[in-house]
């Protein structure tokens, strides 16, 4: 601090030295240009969800997908992953050492997943209950009857925590265990800004799903983009270009814009429910909810609950997950949190290094054997 | 002829010395924008609608939001030998005595005066007059009080006022002096010594203190700069109502622009150190350290307009222009959706409408049967009894006619009516096994 103070101001007005600068900029940018051609013309592979597995249940566009195991040593009850209805679930297996289906099916984990698949004008009408009591609870039985359990371990991620929830709390005889990563739940506090934005102030829900008809992909994909939209559409590309010669990097890069890219619609009822009913008059948590003529009461659940969140989640900030156990019925709750955002839960490395190994243990704690 | 010499440029004190000092100082000649957006923060109140004008509030400003584009205009062009003439201005305004400006000056050559009586008490019963630490500071005091007591006495005016040093000047010499004995400070006194320690923390309080002072004074020199802004923002469309939205989104640029100024200070502060410590010795530039900087200018641009775009897409300015777009796409749709109904109408194709009809429909149908095949599961598969009269009901069809030969079909019919009852029963149960058994591996689709 001292020699800085002795240095005088002219000094950094050397034109040799800003001379420098550009010189060594330059050169590291037509080394990355070089680094992108060869990608161009050798693109990276972006693969995605390669665990092997097998679709055992076909229902409209749904598909139930059974991995295959791949240790001797098998889990029960089965856990069955409930993803958003928006975006792909297959954020979930992007690539193997990021891999959270990889991650569950090493530990010995018989792991089952719903594949929403992409809605389409046929299933504008369809509303949160079919989700729940209809979709949910078929792939629920045949969970059930393909693994020879009678309940099973539900695994919600996301706008899939909260549809696991409800369907904990009106099966409460199917749910051995609850698991909810990132997922939104309580309303009443800080919603991050799609919340804001969902206010009736700002978005007119009624008139847009009575035109829209479904909420098309590029409209949520818009709305996640505009949360960040330097880092989203300027510094992303940037930091790839830094590290376009790092061969490893290029392929996650390229996985991750395949899947941000991949965007599905949204049931327009299901969508016009849930922001209703949830970001706008936080019914869930205050048990107003009713489904299939059945009020969701959440105290009926009593399986064990593991709430997971990302302490940077902007998309799903942590305060809508925490408050969740409490208001349940369940005497053996557990919270971990890794700081990492929405994403970074499922795919980043420090979630592989930390949370994932942990989330297998206390699956095993609870297991029946 | 000798060139004339530029104004000097405004210097900014780093962070470590000056804190919140930092806030103050923001150059004031670099850009029109910047000018506006910075003044646009720092007096926000002028913004607020209740304090502006009434002239303004009322909408008649047009004659002078186009003078203010003139005078602004001619202040560009002639910036480079000055800028606006303000200060010509500022005198006309105010007329020939400048008492406002003798009164500023003499609360800040009071304010010096107590300033530096304070410390230098402080001084004298912390270290004691005869210490050597005592002598080797109040040498650092007595060269910056001298030189400040000259040039406060002497300034009568705002930047570049006439008749005394521009208080910009005076500020700049604050800024050096206050960091040479901060430096001083730092290698004289003992950090363990609570005393010391506290003498030290009174002198970082004062300064602070009276180096906020000296920078609204500084500033104050600016107002007509504000009025034009004012101007400016009649010029914008403020009777538009949208001067709401320009505070908001104004203050959060402001405010990241100041942290990017900040940003930037420290780094090149951090270049220059990087040049100074490698000796007499050492090259003249090392292109390393040049690239690090800069890559750290442009890390630091971006990391203040990400934040700053997320700032703003969270204010109800944002929020309303989300809406006005969604409802100006939604109307435009709802048009076209309208025209297409008629021409699919005209056509006499299945329209849009009448399709969300079906999509209901065939909602709707799937939940019954969702609902009958979920009843059937928990009930079992219908049982014989259930379905005996449905297949005995032609039993009771025959006529007299046919009463005769009654006995002998009835035979017939009985025994093969008995062999379809067993083979549809026994696929019922396959299938209720092959549905139970885990292992089956091919898919089932049940729509």
């Amino acid at each position: 601090m001292r020699e800085r103070e002795q240095m005088s101001e002219n000094r950094g007005a050397d034109p040799e030295w800003w001379r420098a600068a550009m010189h060594h900029h330059i050169s590291d940018n037509l080394k990355s240009a070089s680094h992108l051609t060869s990608l161009m013309r050798d693109p990276p592979d972006a693969d995605v969800g390669q665990s092997p597995s097998e679709v055992i249940y076909l229902e409209n566009k749904l598909r139930l997908l059974h991995y295959k195991p791949m240790v001797g040593k098998r889990l029960s009850p089965p856990v069955l992953i409930i993803y958003a209805l928006v975006n792909r679930p297959y954020i979930l297996d992007l690539q193997p050492d990021r891999s959270v289906v990889r991650s569950l099916l090493l530990s010995g984990v018989d792991v089952y997943l719903i594949d929403w698949g992409s809605p389409s004008d046929r299933d504008k009408y369809l509303e949160l209950d079919d989700y729940v009591n209809g979709y949910i609870h078929r792939v629920v039985k045949k969970v059930c009857r393909d693994s020879g359990s009678d309940r099973l371990t539900l695994f919600g991620y996301c706008q899939g925590g909260t549809l696991a929830s409800m369907y904990a709390a009106q099966h409460p005889e199917k749910v051995h265990n609850l698991i909810l990563m990132a997922a939104p739940l309580d309303f009443s506090g800080e919603c991050g800004l799609l919340g804001r934005w969902s206010t009736e102030e700002y978005f007119d829900v009624d008139r847009f799903i009575d035109v829209m008809g479904n909420v098309p992909a590029d409209f949520m994909n818009g709305g996640y983009l505009l949360m960040d939209p330097v880092g989203n559409l300027y510094t992303k590309y940037v930091r790839f270009l830094d590290k376009a010669g790092d061969r490893e990097f290029a392929e996650m890069f390229a996985r991750m814009e395949r899947w941000v890219n991949d965007g599905i619609p949204l049931a327009g009822e299901t969508f016009r429910q849930f922001i209703k009913w949830c970001y706008r008059e936080d019914r869930l948590m205050n048990g107003r909810v009713v489904l299939g003529g059945r009020r969701v009461d959440l105290t009926d659940i009593d399986a064990p609950i593991l709430s997971i969140y990302g302490t940077y989640d902007h998309l799903v900030p942590p305060q809508m997950s925490r408050s969740f156990s409490g208001a349940t019925s369940s005497k053996d709750t557990a919270e971990m949190e890794i700081p990492t955002g929405h994403i970074g839960l499922s795919v980043s490395s420090k979630s592989h290094r930390d949370l994932w190994p942990e989330v297998s243990r206390w699956l095993w704690e609870r297991g029946e054997g | 002829m000798r060139p004339r010499r530029p104004p000097p440029r405004p210097r900014r004190p780093t962070s470590e010395t000056a804190g919140p000092l930092a806030r103050h100082t923001r150059p004031v000649r670099y850009t029109v924008g910047a000018d506006l957006i910075r003044l646009g923060i720092q007096h926000q109140p002028w913004l607020r609608p209740a304090a502006r004008p009434s002239a303004v509030r009322s909408g008649h400003c047009t004659e002078r939001a186009v003078t203010a584009v003139r005078a602004v205009t001619a202040g560009l062009l002639t910036r480079d030998t000055g800028g606006m003439d303000i200060a010509a201005r500022k005198k006309k305004d105010e007329g020939p005595t400048g008492a406002r400006k003798g009164r500023k000056s003499d609360d800040m050559a009071g304010q010096w005066k107590a300033f530096i009586e304070h410390l230098e008490g402080e001084m004298k019963s912390v270290l004691g007059t005869s210490s050597a630490e005592y002598r080797k500071l109040s040498e650092n005091w007595l060269r910056l009080s001298e030189a400040m007591n000259s040039n406060l006495a002497g300034a009568t005016g705002g930047e570049g006022g006439e008749g005394g040093a521009p208080w910009q000047a005076i500020y700049d010499q604050w800024v050096e002096g206050s960091r040479t004995i901060k430096k001083n400070m730092e290698s004289t006194l003992d950090s363990e010594d609570p005393n010391h320690k506290k003498l030290f923390q009174t002198w970082e309080d004062e300064s602070q203190k009276f180096g906020e002072s000296l920078a609204d004074r500084m500033l104050s020199g600016m107002k007509e700069q504000m009025e034009l802004y004012e101007l400016w923002m009649d010029a914008f469309g403020r009777d538009r109502g949208e001067m709401d939205h320009f505070d908001e989104v104004g203050g959060i640029v402001g405010r990241h622009y100041s942290d990017f100024m900040d940003r930037l200070q420290r780094i090149n502060s951090e270049a220059r150190d990087d040049r100074g410590t490698g000796g007499a010795d050492a090259p003249s530039f090392d292109d390393v350290a040049a690239s690090r900087a800069t890559k750290d200018i442009y890390e630091a641009w971006l990391a203040t307009t990400s934040s700053m775009m997320k700032d703003i897409m969270a204010t109800p300015t944002f929020g309303g222009t989300l809406r006005q777009s969604a409802d100006a796409y939604l109307k435009a749709k709802e048009s076209t959706d309208r025209m297409m109904e008629d021409e699919l109408r005209r056509m006499r194709l299945p329209t849009m409408s009448q399709m969300d009809e079906l999509y209901k429909g065939l909602t709707e149908l799937d939940r019954k049967v969702n609902a009958i095949q979920e009843m059937l599961e928990e009930n079992g598969p219908p049982t014989p009894r259930a379905t005996a009269p449905l297949r005995a009901a032609p039993k009771k069809k025959p006529g007299k006619k046919k009463a005769a030969p009654k006995k002998k079909p009835a035979k017939k019919r009985a025994a093969p009516k008995k062999k379809p009852a067993k083979k549809k029963a026994a696929p019922r149960k396959k299938a209720a096994k092959k549905k139970a058994s885990p292992k089956k591996p091919s898919a089932k689709r049940k729509d």
